[in-house]
């Protein structure tokens, strides 16, 4: 019993130990950093990648040609789309020995903030930032540094049924909001949908997405008011969420919207039940497939409307992303050459062609051949120039949060459209930190 | 003589310390794994409850007992709880009846009763992520086969938005596990029925005891141990409810679903507040441990 007694204390006291030496490891940083430092010029026999599943495509092409320019092989760590943020944050906590890791349009000042990432501003050419399109470039610089390499570039567009909408006797896209609620009435009155629009309003993230789109489409242009302060209960704010919380009781719009996210939306408008949804450009792919689809082929795709009341022409938020370089690998360079290659033109039209990647070089969407074998990108490219960025900020999820709670709320009719927004004003005033 | 027993009682003494010693051996590979893989990320998320702890590792900031405050002033970590606790007392009542009414069901003399005890585990052993997946289809407003089901029997005239505002989500989110759940109560009392003696039924219809009689006064107290075993392992599980959560509900709508596990995963990985989530883990771990001694003060005092 004693011996037993005396074996356990010895466990205990190297647990004990190794916390210690855990503690001591973790906090020797700059030791860490040095060490990296001058490892960086040295030429690793390898750079560990994490990429997304639906991406893992084109990086295999992207790899093979890395491997072969440089002699560096590249490991490609593939996992799904919705693991990737706790598998970058466990290898920046853990010291794991990746070196790029895909970083998320709301990630980055998190992520720079928590000392995840290392900037890749200081690697970039004037010549690569200028061939980016401006948008991408804004949503991944924090503080004047550029905190990952945008790859996709996201957008939420308007999808519709080109079909139901000229047996309706429209031979256009909607303008504004309120021309796309009159031709939902029209083509409910005709039987040819069951709503006129599906919304992703579930609570998550595709629900603030949303609500930007929005904000930004009635002419709402900031987060902020000319103070710095928050500026989330305007009188824009108020009719775009009056607007949204309208279609769904007066039956424009899909009443079980509340349920769906970005993914399931896609359901209503493949099945033909409704003729409009927003989206982002994975959808061209799911909607046109006729496997997935039974509108596929009748499937357009366009700008955001506009506001009748405001005057703008349209409105919609960025997305994506890209790949950032952990701040604890030790082949920083080697990994931005890899981040460099990705977004050579050559690789946006192949990464356009398998996995249907929205391009970040701007030369692509006036590329002639391109245009040519993918005509669509000509009716996505004007939804960039209007934009509301997703605000930049170390609490981005939990100012999410409050979005989504307050905004399903009144959309569930559990509020009112002003209680949900000045609640949330003062909930964003008191927690989060512009 | 006395010399040659005293011999032996060596021996025999020698061969058990070796045998101890052996046996330490043995269990020694297994205890540095329990001390490493529980013991010590235990001590470490106590640590992290204790010190500032950012995503580059642990700071040498005491804050003391300062995240403890933060978690039990937080009004929607009460929330939370409160939900969790909604979620754990309607599932494990429900469940609990299901259970005993099948297992009394599959307890009867009937042809194929065999083949019924064998399929009405299926739902268990579908997964709990896959089952949340197949539920999310049946709730689905627009095209889930339950309005289906509900619209051609004239229940309903128009869909009901299942997951869509807040009274109703839990309580489909509950039913959902529920389906999961139930062949777990149903086998574990179905054993407990089974160890009954049909003596005592004939003797107490002999005295003129009906049906309800009987189960109120035979069937339920010669049970309760191993409902208040079930009840034990249930309610560890359900106050730790986490994957149907994040497949049906993501927490929403309007913070309805979000249960203190879901919450304490959002603080963690998308806050990265560690020392928060970890705070909170801790305060799970005591008010389960509360519930397990009060379970087995329960059990103790009914000599069950």
């Amino acid at each position: 019993m004693i011996k037993l007694k005396r074996l356990l204390s010895a466990l205990l006291c190297v647990c004990l130990v190794l916390i210690g030496i855990a503690g001591c490891s973790s906090g020797s940083g700059d030791a860490k950093e040095e060490k990296t430092e001058e490892a960086d010029s040295e030429k690793p026999e390898s750079i560990q990648v994490m990429v997304g599943s639906d991406h893992a495509p084109y990086h295999e092409v992207v790899a093979e040609r890395y491997e072969e320019k440089y002699g560096i092989k590249v490991e490609l760590i593939v996992d799904a789309y919705d693991n990737q943020r706790n598998k970058a944050v466990a290898a920046a906590t853990s010291g794991a020995t990746e070196d790029i890791v895909v970083v998320d349009s709301c990630w980055p000042t998190e992520f720079a903030n928590a000392g995840i990432l290392a900037p890749i501003t200081p690697y970039m050419s004037d010549e690569l930032i200028e061939s980016l399109v401006p948008v991408a470039l804004e949503q991944a610089t924090v503080d004047g540094e550029v905190w990952y390499m945008p790859t996709v570039n996201e957008t939420k567009w308007l999808y519709y049924n080109k079909a139901k909408l000229q047996e309706a006797g429209y031979d256009h896209a909607p303008a504004t909001w309120e021309e796309l609620e009159e031709m939902s009435r029209t083509m409910i009155d005709k039987n040819l949908v069951k709503y006129g629009i599906s919304w992703g309003a579930a609570q998550a993230e595709g629900l603030t997405c949303d609500w930007a789109v929005l904000m930004n489409s009635f002419g709402e242009d900031s987060w902020f008011d000319e103070s710095g302060k928050w500026n989330l209960n305007s009188e824009k704010a108020k009719v775009a969420l009056d607007f949204f919380v309208g279609t769904i009781k007066n039956g424009i719009a899909d009443p079980a919207s509340i349920t769906y996210d970005d993914r399931q939306v896609l359901n209503t408008l493949a099945a033909g039940d409704v003729a409009f949804v927003l989206n982002w450009s994975f959808a061209w792919a799911v909607l046109n497939n006729p496997d997935e689809s039974s509108v596929s082929g009748n499937v357009a795709i366009g700008c955001v409307p506009g506001s009748e009341k405001y005057g703008t022409v349209s409105g919609s938020t960025t997305g994506g992303g890209g790949y950032g370089i952990l701040a604890n690998s030790d082949a920083k360079e080697w990994a931005y050459k890899y981040l460099e290659m990705i977004v050579e033109p050559e690789f946006m039209v192949e990464a356009l062609e398998i996995t249907n990647n929205m391009p970040v070089t701007a030369e692509t969407y006036v590329d002639e051949e391109v245009l040519k074998e993918y005509p669509h990108l000509e009716d996505c490219f004007p939804q960039y120039e209007y934009e509301l960025v997703r605000p930049l900020l170390v609490q981005y999820n939990d100012w999410s949060l409050l979005v989504q709670q307050n905004l399903h709320s009144a959309l569930s009719g559990a509020s009112t459209v002003d209680e949900a927004l000045d609640n949330l004003q003062k909930q964003a005033e008191s927690q989060i930190t512009p | 003589m006395f010399r040659l027993r005293k011999k032996e009682a060596d021996m025999i003494k020698k061969i058990e310390v070796s045998e101890a010693r052996f046996a330490h051996k043995l269990i020694a590979p297994s205890m540095v794994l329990i001390f490493g893989l529980v013991l010590l990320p235990l001590l470490y998320a106590v640590y992290m409850t204790l010190f500032k702890v950012g995503v580059s590792g642990p700071t040498s900031e005491f804050l003391g007992l300062k995240q403890y405050i933060r978690v039990v002033t937080d009004r929607s970590f009460w929330s939370s709880l409160r939900v969790t606790v909604y979620f754990t007392v309607v599932s494990l009542a429900l469940q609990t009846v299901l259970g005993i009414a099948v297992a009394l069901l599959l307890n009867l003399e009937f042809r194929g009763r065999g083949f019924m005890r064998g399929i009405i585990l299926a739902p268990w052993a579908v997964p709990t992520i896959v089952n949340a997946q197949l539920w999310g289809w049946i709730y689905n407003a627009s095209y889930g086969v339950l309005n289906k089901i509900l619209i051609k029997l004239g229940m309903i005239s128009k869909p009901i938005i299942w997951l869509g505002t807040s009274s109703l989500a839990i309580n489909s989110v509950i039913a959902a596990d529920t389906w999961r759940m139930t062949p777990l109560y149903v086998l574990m009392f179905l054993s407990g029925l089974q160890t009954i003696n049909g003596e005592l039924y004939e003797a107490a219809k002999v005295d003129g005891a009906g049906a309800w009689r009987r189960f109120c006064h035979i069937t339920l107290p010669l049970l309760k141990p191993i409902i208040l075993v079930v009840l034990v392992l249930r309610t560890m599980q359900a106050l730790r409810v986490f994957e149907i959560i994040y497949q049906l509900t993501q927490g929403g709508p309007n913070n309805s679903t979000m249960v203190v596990s879901f919450y304490a995963y959002f603080k963690t990985f998308s806050s990265l507040d560690f020392g928060y989530g970890s705070t909170i883990g801790m305060l799970i771990a005591v008010i389960t441990i509360i519930i397990t001694l009060v379970y087995k003060k329960v059990l103790e005092d009914k000599e069950v």
